[in-house]
């Protein structure tokens, strides 16, 4: 019973702490010109950016109540949680001074060294039909950053409708934190469940209609914490299950020609007197779903959290099953 | 909300997903039986850009097919 003690208070600090952050957070950032355009309605409200700060505090504050009265994994646990906001960092960063998308790889590759340096787990990873694969030490020095720098940057790529960032962090963390909880890796649920928790504070006010949009803050912490609770709870087949729909929405941008300057050349999708939302001409997972049925912006945030959580119900029992 | 909501279609798109997801997993099976007997330090290495191989050939099929079916509905031309 003990063990749950550092996960509930935790859990209730992040989502009390983003809860009380994100109404207040909002004027400062507009005060500040931190603010972008909700492109899918028609009249293109102007809403603050970087919300995602909101959930990154909440998370700081809620793994720090958490982490006092936790004794286990006291190094893994500060390892993940160092990765997790160094990814928070850089996304902020982002926000304030636009980074270009190799800065972003880069920093986040550098962001995953604290996990690399406590990571001492083992060398294998789990796939279902196949087993236990070994990648021997490349598994630590060459996956985990490459695992937290994907991850991150495919969740960070499938964003830009209300409550899609959010969303997707609320089920996939939460997923995770149950999977862990269920494999009785309660040092790992805990930084999911705070994620979690976070997340699930800052989804009241990101929902459509938004008024504070997550920024590049909030969109690369779900793959960040993703990548560090799979890692470091061994279970990073279910965590690779979680970022699919991600990591399709990503192939379908770098098969075509242009794929770090679509917006750019084909402009954003258009949104229509009725509400439904006209895709530009290039591939991506939003656009194949709007492509094959006509959608308002909540319809299709709708539709695209209900594959997300078909994937995390897979990955679950999948490992549940099968390990 | 709009009338014209094509719940067959996203449907489909879904299973298509899916499908990405089981064709990776079964590209690994394969590569993994057949590469594992042969080398076995390098096999996991294979068997992982193997499957990332298949994921990228699914998410082609995925666009492909849902072009077809957005043209079947009239939306693209």
């Amino acid at each position: 019973m003990t063990t749950w003690v550092p996960i509930v208070a935790g859990s209730a600090v992040a989502f009390g702490v983003t809860y009380f952050l994100v109404p207040r957070l909002i004027p400062w950032l507009e005060a500040r010109g931190i603010r972008g355009v909700d492109v899918h309605k028609r009249s293109k409200p102007v809403r603050a950016e970087m919300g995602g700060l909101a959930i990154l505090l909440g998370f700081v504050a809620g793994f720090g109540v958490a982490f006092l009265c936790q004794c286990e994994d006291v190094v893994q646990l500060i390892g993940s949680f160092l990765t997790i906001l160094l990814v928070g960092l850089t996304g902020c960063a982002d926000d304030m001074f636009n980074l270009g998308q190799r800065y972003k790889f880069v920093l986040c590759a550098l962001a995953s060294l604290p996990l690399m340096l406590v990571f001492n787990l083992g060398s294998t990873l789990w796939f279902p039909l196949i087993g236990f694969i070994n990648l021997g030490l490349a598994l630590r020095w060459l996956a985990i950053p490459l695992g937290v720098t994907t991850a991150s940057n495919l969740t960070n790529m499938l964003a830009g409708f209300n409550g899609l960032e959010a969303g997707m962090g609320v089920i996939a963390c939460g997923s995770m934190g149950v999977l862990c909880a269920a494999f009785g890796r309660t040092s790992s649920a805990l930084l999911a469940f705070v994620m979690f928790a976070a997340f699930l504070a800052f989804m009241r006010y990101n929902w459509y209609p938004a008024t504070i949009f997550p920024g590049d803050t909030g969109t690369l912490l779900p793959g960040a914490a993703l990548a560090c609770v799979g890692i470091f709870s061994r279970l990073e087949f279910a965590a690779i299950s979680m970022v699919v729909p991600a990591a399709i929405d990503f192939a379908l941008k770098m098969i075509s020609r242009n794929p770090f300057s679509h917006r750019r050349i084909y402009g954003d999708s258009v949104p229509l007197d009725d509400g439904t939302i006209l895709p530009p001409n290039y591939p991506a997972l939003t656009h194949a779903f709007l492509n094959v049925s006509r959608m308002n912006e909540k319809k299709l945030v709708t539709v695209l959290l209900l594959v997300e959580a078909l994937f995390a119900l897979l990955g679950v029992l999948l490992t549940i099953a099968l390990v | 909300m709009p009338k014209n909501v094509n719940n067959l279609g996203l449907l489909a798109l879904i299973c298509l997903c899916l499908g990405v997801y089981v064709l990776a997993i079964l590209g690994m099976y394969v590569s993994w039986s057949i590469v594992r007997p042969m080398h076995r330090e390098g096999a996991g290495f294979v068997t992982l850009f193997t499957g990332i191989g298949c994921f990228a050939l699914g998410s082609i099929t995925f666009w492909r097919v849902s072009l077809k079916l957005a043209k079947r509905r009239g939306e693209r031309p």
